[in-house]
């Protein structure tokens, strides 16, 4: 064998093995510290209020057709950035587990990591407030407060010294831990979904919808506008839509729809301004990136991070 | 013999002159890093922030005969209660700038470490507010409203990052600073007076 061929057969093996040593790292089960560390109570809350955004684009995308662009672009944008800075904190926090030298001062001064995590929740509890929740009040004219998502963010800041504990019991197994696996069960189980994920809620989905832009991966109904509306279907009264005084609809302009006098939005031939259907063709698409359940009852313990070499099979 | 003795003794002198010339360098290094730490906006505004609420006791104390003992003491208390939270401020600053491995850690991730003081400065501002600017508004009823003192602390943690970083700064010429040095240049020129001390 020549030379050459050897060193093909060793970048070969090489290659291999970094390939293995990649797929090892997203298959590794999740290792009960950082189980504890997941299912522990700020992470639950962090996951709750995830849920009560989401929650939140959801119901606004099925009632969607009730606003002008600007205004549904008013809340996309103000969701959108909202989500961005909460999975930045989710990003930050992965990489606080990565840098040992870090967690070696996590430990070391408790006090001041704390303090920092805690203004990082305060800004995005106060972000959230401004940039998603107001935006989607105005637009609304509800006159919710948010309570839930206030007693969320409350929760989460008494929650935060626990943190320190849990990087404590983390600071052994972290140095195994890479970025593919802390993906997989830190980050991808608690990311915000962006805009164009969340679903419109299911039960009723405004088809007369004409934002797609919007709106993407909800009408994946391929007849989505009824020829001809049936006569006999009841159509629940638009929620959340209280009129401007003088009872004049703003929605609509010289008896026209608004979606008919904007130029700026693709308009289908087929739209005949009548009132929302109920939604039977719809199907739900589940979510492209599907976590893993870090919520999963916990397997039998052992170190599981311990990579185990794949024997072949020797039959007989 | 004379010669010897001679020589002995110009040992002697320069061996003593060492340490003493050690100090007066360290000495040296520590001033010039601790003025560029002293001159930073935030700790001018600390100080700003001790000479205000000296002279609101001061006003406090001036009309002191419009007031009921009960009165006074509430104010004497919530102001006693406030400072002590500023000064314990300080002390922490105090120890990280004598804890070699907590100015290793700021240089290192100046961040963690900003957020950290920013969100005890909040702290500071929120305690201000609920303590001694609730009590000495309501007790002379708005006369003295404390709000300038109020502006000034909110003002304190925007200039967190700036401070966060002549620390970090000053790690690279000085390691670690002695007790006894940082309390006579750094605590008692800007620790909050008691309220006995305040005297017109």
């Amino acid at each position: 064998m020549s030379k050459q061929s050897i060193l093909y057969i060793l970048i070969l093996l090489f290659l291999q093995n970094i390939n293995i040593v990649a797929q090892n790292s997203t298959n590794k089960q999740l290792d009960p510290a950082l189980r504890k560390f997941v299912q522990s109570e700020i992470m639950v809350k962090f996951k709750d209020l995830k849920r009560e955004a989401e929650n939140s684009v959801s119901s606004f995308k099925s009632e969607m057709n009730n606003f002008k662009p600007d205004q549904i672009q008013k809340v996309k944008s103000g969701y959108d950035k909202t989500a961005d800075r909460f999975n930045q904190e989710l990003e930050n926090m992965k990489m606080d587990f990565l840098n040992k030298k870090k967690l070696k001062y996590i430990i070391e001064f408790p006090k001041d990591y704390t303090r920092s995590l805690e203004l990082n929740f305060r800004e995005l509890a106060q972000y959230y407030a401004e940039n998603f929740q107001q935006p989607l009040q105005d637009v609304r004219q509800s006159k919710e407060d948010g309570g839930i998502v206030i007693a969320l963010f409350l929760e989460l800041f008494k929650l935060v010294p626990e943190v320190i504990n849990h990087f404590n019991e983390m600071k052994e197994m972290a140095a195994r831990y890479d970025e593919a696996y802390l993906d997989k069960w830190l980050v991808t189980p608690f990311k915000f979904l962006t805009w164009a994920e969340i679903q419109a809620e299911a039960g009723y989905n405004n088809l007369n919808n004409t934002n797609t832009y919007y709106n993407n991966g909800i009408n994946t109904n391929p007849y989505p506008y009824p020829v001809t509306p049936d006569p006999n279907a009841v159509y629940p009264p638009v929620a959340n839509q209280p009129l401007p005084s003088g009872g004049i609809d703003s929605t609509k302009t010289n008896n026209q729809n608004w979606w008919e006098t904007n130029s700026t939005v693709p308009v289908p031939t087929n739209v005949d301004g009548t009132a929302p259907v109920k939604n039977q063709n719809l199907k739900t698409v589940p979510s492209k990136s599907k976590a893993p359940d870090p919520f999963s009852p916990a397997p039998v313990q052992k170190d599981t991070l311990k990579v185990k070499p794949t024997l072949p099979k020797i039959n007989g | 013999m004379k010669k010897g003795f001679l020589l002995n003794l110009f040992i002697l002198v320069l061996s003593c002159s060492i340490p003493y010339q050690n100090f007066a360098q360290k000495r040296e290094k520590m001033d010039a890093a601790l003025r560029s730490f002293i001159e930073t906006p935030f700790m001018q505004k600390f100080k700003d922030l001790k000479l205000e609420s000296e002279n609101l006791v001061l006003t406090f104390k001036e009309n002191k005969q419009n007031y009921s003992a009960a009165q006074i003491n509430r104010v004497k208390s919530a102001y006693q209660k406030t400072v002590d939270k500023f000064n314990a401020q300080l002390l922490d600053i105090k120890a990280d700038f004598m804890n070699e491995r907590k100015l290793q850690y700021i240089q290192d991730f100046p961040e963690d470490y900003t957020s950290g003081l920013t969100s005890d400065i909040n702290d500071l501002t929120s305690f201000y507010q609920s303590n001694l600017q609730l009590t000495v508004h309501d007790v002379t009823d708005a006369t003295i409203d404390g709000n300038s003192l109020l502006t000034l602390v909110a003002e304190l943690a925007k200039l967190v990052p700036g401070m966060v970083t002549s620390i970090s700064e000053l790690r690279s010429s000085v390691k670690k600073f002695e007790d006894t040095y940082l309390e006579e240049k750094l605590i008692v020129p800007y620790k909050f007076k008691s309220w006995e001390e305040i005297i017109y």
